[in-house]
């Protein structure tokens, strides 16, 4: 029988460690984060192995005092907190005192460190968290944590590292969110001897410009608002930006890079409906909340956050959310913007002079439909393929999706009239009488009362015939039957189907959607017109409510790289 | 074949059977003008194979035969010819053809003419005349009603009914009804009752323009055909049962308005204004010598006009679709008229004051708030 007995220190350490550190981008955000906390200005970073090897990180921060660097690898000895009461009002971002000691516990670690002031430093050298040397040396201002040979007394973990080219990629990301927090303090960082990364100090959007790319910056809204008793400003990626993952969202709470299932899921509410199903915005959040109302001790890593009223919190972020998209003009751009690489795009565009062109040949004068809401003015060209419609703006190419731009107008004014009570309906001259399949008719008659705020007057005739005595008005022009037919279909699905809408919702959804302008529908230029200057009086004109784009512009200097024009 | 004929008459019958021609078509020969000359002219054909337009236009015939040319480039290269004689030569089998006026000349190249379809012999079963200008009319009054609804193909066309001494033709999409009559000059020589495509009666409609004289209707292999002196339209019919459409018009009514139709389309066309968004619905009442219009759409405005009228009956009020009283209005070619209301959701009638051939039945629109 095997008898209960405390575990020496070397075990309980590595145990600890493996909740702190659990693959390279870990050690890199730890030792980062320490030297945030210390003030340092300037960070490198050096790396080999993708972190397995050797992991360097150097700052110009305020030091240790010689003395007390043996204390800094102790477990629950920090600098960052006094009392337990200081728990509850955390500013920095270490404050366990875990942090050196695990990653000590698992590999081969050096720390030098001299405050200001002192006339030299102290160096201690670590196996397995074991001091095996130290040492007084003359260095500067500063600390220098060295990590070799990670893993080296665990080899469970060190298996289930991820490929190189996987580890490093979660490296630098764990860099990158700091860096974001941090504008002021530069960054480099140094691969297998070549440096691959350089942040120099600057603005907020400056970092964002270089940690994201000029291009994917450039497709974003900035923000800066008061969110219940909240501070938050960032960035908005714009809905060409949006990816199949969450791999583009960053999220700060009090400059503290965190993952938090409610503020994303928040986020993510406020863009539903612009983006369709499976892609997920792109942003930069930063939240300042006051300590008290946010607890980061949760997590080892800090990586999660809780809030003292989640739900305030939730519903404060989606407004907040909302209202920058819905001030925002968000015609989606055409060839959405990749991260990173792809810079021979990014060459200073021409200039194109539309006057050299020579006049267009015997075509009716395009139609002029001013700037109203939130679309630009733009001359309407025509139609292509009868399915999109071609407009001139001076921001370029305007391309719109008949069908689903026609969908939103009706979409808001199905909604706009349920508001008021229920959806006009034209009656008919004389009922058309509508033969049944039993369950559909069963359908049809049970939710009677819905399909009359669509504006649908249906009355039961016989045990399998309904009579349609009026169709919602803006059906007039389409099919009532037709509409009626998905509707049944949809009145089938029942509530099983996406618990996020009603019923009605759903219904009104269809209603729109197959009474709206096809593609493949003719459309004169009145109606082209109308369409556009309807679009731009909803609230929401840049997509649809399935999440695809109503509009796409081509950037006149897309154009030009096109017509390689430079 | 070798023709020479004046270029405007030559211009009108390109342009005129060049309405046939789809631009969505994937046969290639359908983008074609038959020309093929006959006893002292040329006659021009073009169809999309529901709908053949044919011209005749006087020519002095030098040498028979029969060509095609393509619709788009005839037309442009007869519409920038000086008004001279234009001349049309071709070898026999030879898919070129030569045209020239004065000092210009064409080469132009077309496609075999035994590849143009063929259209039903045009002297088949006649069954009546109308006088054209009726004829226009009645299209006119009554095509705007057609429904463009795919799934009841047959309230896609115009009813045309022939029976004994009378012509009517009639068009619904469901929330109304446009039936005009007209005496025929002398009985229909057999009864019919056919659903012409809409976008055959609006050619006809168009080509009917200035045209005096009588149209004879004939029918020919499941074709309607209109015929007037240098002009046939081929329609292909579509099958179905038209709706019973006398059961729709009410028989009596609660009130009566009559109004002078100018007065009435202005007003409704400001009212519309402010109804745009809100279904395009305005909302009538009259009270004695008073007809009241109003709109109102939350988010934009709203309307009120008041027409000098002479109600009698029980005062209604109804709510309509303004698209639906305009296209009546603007057609109905009678300086008053009679409005006639059953109920607030019960179907009203329109009908010309002082003539019963023409009746429009409009159902009312059920409006919340």
């Amino acid at each position: 029988m095997n008898r209960i007995k405390v575990l020496e220190q070397a075990i309980a350490d590595r145990i600890a460690a493996g909740e702190v550190v659990e693959r390279p981008a870990s050690v890199v955000k730890e030792l980062v984060e320490n030297s945030l906390d210390a003030q340092a200005t300037q960070i490198l970073i050096e790396v080999e192995g993708a972190g397995a090897a050797l992991i360097r990180v150097g700052d110009d921060g305020s030091g240790i005092h010689p003395d007390d660097v043996r204390l800094a690898v102790q477990r629950f000895a920090t600098s960052k907190i006094a009392t337990a009461g200081d728990l509850d009002a955390i500013q920095s971002f270490g404050f366990r005192g875990e942090a050196l000691p695990s990653i000590a516990a698992v590999s081969v670690m050096e720390i030098a460190s001299a405050p200001a002031g002192a006339p030299a430093g102290r160096r201690l050298r670590m196996e397995g968290g074991e001091i095996v040397a130290e040492e007084t040396i003359g260095m500067p201002r500063g600390t220098v944590v060295t990590v070799r040979q990670l893993f080296f007394n665990t080899p469970a973990r060190r298996k289930f590292l991820k490929s190189t080219a996987r580890e490093f990629s979660l490296l630098i990301d764990a860099i990158n969110r700091l860096a974001l927090a941090h504008p002021a303090v530069s960054f480099r960082v140094i691969h297998e001897g070549a440096e691959v990364l350089r942040y120099p100090p600057g603005t907020a959007a400056e970092r964002v410009a270089a940690v994201l790319g000029e291009d994917v910056s450039s497709h974003t809204l900035a923000f800066s608002e008061d969110a219940g008793g909240m501070r938050a400003s960032g960035w908005l990626g714009r809905l060409e930006l949006a990816r199949g993952n969450r791999r583009q969202q960053y999220l700060f709470v009090n400059r503290r890079p965190v993952h938090s299932r409610l503020l994303t899921g928040a986020v993510e509410r406020a863009y539903q409906q612009l983006l369709p199903g499976g892609r997920y915005p792109a942003f930069v959040i930063f939240l300042e909340a006051p300590p008290q109302r946010v607890d980061v001790n949760v997590h080892p890593r800090k990586l999660e956050v809780r809030f003292d009223d989640e739900h305030q919190v939730f519903g404060a972020v989606e407004r907040l959310v909302h209202t920058v998209l819905r001030r925002a003009q968000l015609i989606r751009a055409v060839e959405p913007v990749t991260v990173g690489g792809g810079d021979w795009l990014t060459t200073s565009p021409g200039t194109l002079a539309l006057g050299d062109l020579p006049p267009a040949v015997e075509t009716a004068p395009p139609v002029e439909v001013a700037a109203s809401g939130r679309l630009p003015s733009m001359r309407l060209l025509g139609q292509v393929q009868n399915t999109y419609l071609v407009a001139d703006s001076a921001d370029g190419l305007i391309l719109i999706d008949q069908h689903a731009a026609h969908e939103r107008v009706l979409y808001e004014r199905l909604l706009r009239a349920r508001g008021r009570g229920a959806a006009d309906g034209q009656v008919q001259v004389t009922p058309t009488p509508l033969p049944l399949q039993a369950d559909a008719f069963a359908l049809l008659t049970t939710h009677q009362a819905l399909l009359a705020q669509l504006g649908f007057d249906l009355e039961p005739f016989g045990d399998r015939t309904v009579l349609i005595r009026a169709v919602p008005q803006i059906a007039v022009r389409a099919s009532p039957q037709r509409v009626l037919a998905d509707l049944i279909a949809e009145l089938a699905e029942g509530g099983k189907a996406t618990a996020a809408q009603t019923l009605l919702e759903r219904l009104t959804i269809t209603t729109a959607c197959k009474t709206a302008i096809k593609a493949g529908d003719t459309l004169g230029r009145d109606q082209m017109a109308a369409l556009m200057r309807d679009l731009a009086q909803t609230e929401d004109p840049f997509t649809c409510f399935h999440g695809r784009p109503t509009l796409i512009t081509v950037p006149l200097a897309q154009l030009e790289r096109w017509f390689l024009r430079h | 074949m070798w023709v020479s004929c004046p270029q405007t008459a030559l211009l009108k019958a390109v342009q005129l059977a060049g309405r046939a021609i789809s631009t969505r078509t994937t046969m290639p020969i359908l983008g074609y003008i038959l020309l093929e000359t006959q006893k002292d002219g040329v006659k021009l054909t073009a169809t999309d194979l529901e709908l053949a337009m044919q011209v005749e236009v006087v020519a002095e015939v030098k040498q028979g035969g029969q060509l095609t040319l393509p619709a788009r480039i005839l037309s442009e290269i007869v519409g920038n010819l000086p008004p001279a004689t234009v001349e049309i030569k071709a070898q026999e089998g030879s898919p070129q053809a030569e045209i020239s006026c004065e000092a210009s000349n064409f080469e132009i190249l077309g496609l075999p003419a035994g590849d143009f379809p063929t259209l039903p012999r045009a002297d088949a079963e006649a069954i009546g005349e109308i006088d054209a200008d009726v004829m226009r009319m009645m299209v006119n009054q009554t095509i705007f009603a057609v429904s463009a609804d795919e799934t009841r193909p047959f309230l896609t066309g115009v009813y045309v009914a022939l029976d004994g001494a009378e012509a009517k033709f009639v068009a619904t999409d469901g929330g109304r009804l446009a039936l005009r009559k007209a005496q025929l000059p002398q009985a229909a020589r057999q009864k019919v009752g056919v659903i012409v495509p809409a976008k055959a009666m609006q050619e006809l409609g168009r080509a009917l323009a200035g045209v005096e004289g009588r149209v004879q209707l004939g029918m020919a292999e499941n074709q309607l055909v209109f015929i007037v002196p240098g002009l046939r339209v081929y329609s292909r019919l579509i099958s179905g049962q038209f709706p019973n459409y006398q059961q729709v018009i009410p028989q009596e009514f609660k009130q009566r308005i009559r109004v002078q139709t100018e007065r009435l389309l202005r007003a409704v066309r400001r009212a519309s204004i402010t109804a745009r968004d809100s279904a395009n619905v305005v909302r009538l009442s009259a009270k004695g010598k008073k007809l009241t219009l109003t709109s109102n759409t939350p988010e934009v405005g709203k309307a009120r006009e008041e027409v000098e009228v002479t109600a009698e009956g029980e005062p209604i009020e109804a709510a309509f679709n303004a698209r639906y009283l305009m296209d009546c209005l603007n057609n109905i070619e009678a300086d008053e008229l009679f409005f006639e209301l059953t109920g607030p959701l019960s179907p009203g009638a329109i009908r010309p004051a002082h003539h019963s051939d023409y009746v429009y039945v409009l159902a009312p629109v059920r409006v919340y708030a």
